[in-house]
């Protein structure tokens, strides 16, 4: 039985459904619009799992059956229900409610695409830079509040520079401009990462578990994200890249203690990668659709029978504290 | 070479840290995170040792090669000057947690604590946690249970003859002992699940982590308490496990003398009732800033 915890107007959550309808795989969709007061849960700790269950409509789902879940921590929660209360009401029922499924998942043995604490890197991109930093190269970059040092940086970077936000809060990367420098005296309310600007070919690549789907971008805007609306050209293709590549795409991913990633990188005209950044929660149906990759196959399965091995190296990595000592051994490790 | 203390000014720890430096004769700067909007200076190349690195507030930056300690307490609390959108707000304090936590991992000096992404959004480690990798025979963990079934939580307080609503995101504990507090239970049940916890009797417990050294005081005051070095030993792994040189496990010490965890602090709270042991931490953070890591 896997868990499919989101939202049904998210369309991964919707592609990831259908697919394990096709696949016959066994399946309940948690809404958490309709969580906690239409799915009720309960959990307890039975040795160093959690036990219990979820009732959803007609169905309960004991914990103990479950073989993978995927969740999405999206911000639509109780929506309607949550209209009465006051925000900072709001605030800390969301939080109750993230927490009650996030320490349930933590803790679960199966595998967990993703877990809570393993996402968390992509809230700091000069954090996540110093792992991407193992197996890629990484840009150049500066974080600062002084404009003559940003102006010192756009020069030594041949003036091509862009700037983008160091947390996870979304931002368009956009070229530094000459027009832009007059603004620059706002630095002073809050640092900003610049970054050397690297030519080439943006891949995407998908990893889940052992699996790898590459796809190239082809796109003259800068964000390649937000090229439709800038009238720039966009065109996604499956692509291939050479095997080390794809293992450290891998490696990269499980040392982040995740056991599925979006990660971006960019291919120089010299044949070098560089990588930018790891998305814990990728939204993968845009590039399925768009190169008929079998990302939500090859997850779907993932989730139905993952090796063992994977699910427990997912869970000792991405788990703040796993590992119990066993009484010969003296200290654990994780 | 200079103590950096990256906190609150409202958070005694930091206060008497850099006191403690000003008596050891060692430089420290503090820089205090309600006063950073606005006058933060900072020029970094993340993953470049060789660039002079500056940090600071006031007209001399603090250069980070000089910086041979780190106490890290940053919350995030920072004070807006009228004119900033709650966006704005959100949006700055998110750009500054990002670039600390980002900043204080790269430096090869001593910080208290590392930031370590698992737990960034922690400031508390549950008893069901603990439970999951505490070494056996070591610690006892009372019986808890998560719930938005009713049912189930009328089942659990008749069980355990009253019980304990400790919310998910704030080790705060609410004793339910009447009909009356469960039924206003209940109503919360219906927008959140609530986690409860059986009620055990006996005396509440700190037991303080600051690398290998523990310091044990009891809630109620009085004398430091005795606690088995087993315990102790097991406090120090717990927090060794999680990179925490500076931790605080909750523990209660029952009737029969064994020893619950109750949780664990990620950013051990001010004994405000025990000033001598204040300062046995303070003095034990201290010297912990200036160990030797090369």
């Amino acid at each position: 039985m896997i868990i499919v915890s989101g939202v049904v107007a998210d369309e991964v959550v919707e592609l990831l459904c259908a697919r394990l309808l096709r696949l016959g795989y066994d399946f309940v969709l948690l809404d958490q619009l309709r969580f906690p007061a239409k799915i009720p849960v309960t959990w307890w700790m039975e040795g160093d799992r959690p036990s219990g269950s979820l009732r959803i409509g007609t169905e309960r789902v004991d914990l103990d059956r479950i073989t993978g879940v995927y969740v999405r921590y999206s911000d639509y929660r109780g929506r309607d229900v949550l209209r009465r209360f006051r925000q900072r009401e709001r605030e800390i029922i969301k939080a109750e409610a993230t927490l009650a499924l996030g320490e349930m998942f933590d803790l679960m043995p199966c595998v967990v695409v993703n877990r809570i604490g393993a996402c968390a890197s992509n809230e700091s991109k000069p954090y996540q830079s110093r792992w991407c930093a193992r197996y890629f190269r990484v840009p150049r970059s500066r974080i600062t509040t002084e404009p003559d040092e940003v102006l010192a940086f756009y020069e030594a970077c041949g003036r091509r520079v862009v700037y983008k936000s160091m947390s996870g809060t979304r931002s368009i990367v956009r070229r530094l401009k000459p027009q832009a420098f007059r603004r620059l005296r706002f630095l002073r309310n809050c640092p900003v990462l610049f970054q050397e600007y690297v030519p080439g070919s943006d891949v995407r690549v998908h990893v889940v578990g052992e699996e790898v789907f590459a796809a190239r971008v082809r796109s003259e805007a800068t964000d390649y994200r937000y090229a439709p609306r800038s009238g720039a050209s966009l065109v996604i293709e499956a692509c291939s890249i050479p095997e080390d590549v794809a293992e450290r795409c891998r490696r990269l991913t499980s040392d982040l203690g995740l056991a599925m990633s979006g990660i971006d990188l960019r291919e120089t005209p010299e044949g070098a990668y560089y990588c930018f950044e790891v998305n814990p929660s990728p939204g993968f149906s845009y590039y399925e659709r768009a190169t008929g990759q079998p990302i939500s196959e090859a997850l779907a399965n993932l989730l139905h029978a993952a090796p063992p091995q994977l699910a427990l190296s997912e869970a000792r990595r991405s788990r703040s504290m796993i590992a119990r000592p066993s009484p010969s051994s003296g200290t654990g490790s994780a | 070479m200079t103590v950096l203390i990256l906190g609150s000014g409202l958070d005694p720890f930091c206060a008497l840290l850099e006191e403690e430096c000003a008596r050891r004769c060692i430089p420290s700067v503090f820089l205090n995170e309600a006063e950073l909007v606005g006058r933060l200076r900072v020029s970094w190349a993340p993953g470049d040792l060789a660039f002079p690195a500056t940090l600071g507030t006031g007209p001399a930056a603090l250069r980070l090669a000089e910086v041979s300690g780190v106490f890290f307490r940053f919350a995030g609390a920072l004070t807006f000057p009228a004119g900033f959108t709650v966006r704005d707000q959100q949006y700055i304090t998110s750009e500054l947690v990002a670039l600390f936590c980002a900043l204080v991992q790269e430096l090869p000096c001593p910080v208290v604590n590392r930031p370590r992404h698992e737990l960034w959004f922690k400031g508390w480690i549950p008893e069901s946690e603990l439970a999951s990798s505490s070494a056996p025979g070591t610690f006892q963990f009372r019986k808890a249970i998560v719930t938005s079934d009713p049912d189930t939580a009328t089942t659990f307080f008749r069980e355990h003859g009253g019980m304990v609503f400790l919310p998910l995101s704030a080790p705060i504990p609410y004793p339910i002992r009447t009909q009356r507090d469960l039924h206003r239970l209940h109503r919360l049940m219906r927008t959140i699940p609530v986690r409860l916890v059986e009620a055990v009797e006996g005396e509440e417990l700190d037991c303080y982590v600051v690398g290998p050294r523990t310091f044990v005081a009891s809630q109620s005051g009085g004398d430091p308490p005795s606690v088995p070095d087993a315990i102790r030993g097991e406090c120090v792994r717990l927090a060794a496990h999680l990179g925490l040189v500076f931790a605080q496990l909750r523990l209660l010490r029952g009737r029969g003398g064994e020893v619950f965890a109750l949780g664990m602090e990620l950013y051990p709270t001010f004994p405000a009732q025990d000033i001598a042991l204040a300062s046995e931490l303070v003095g034990a953070l201290t010297d912990e800033l200036q160990r030797d890591t090369r």
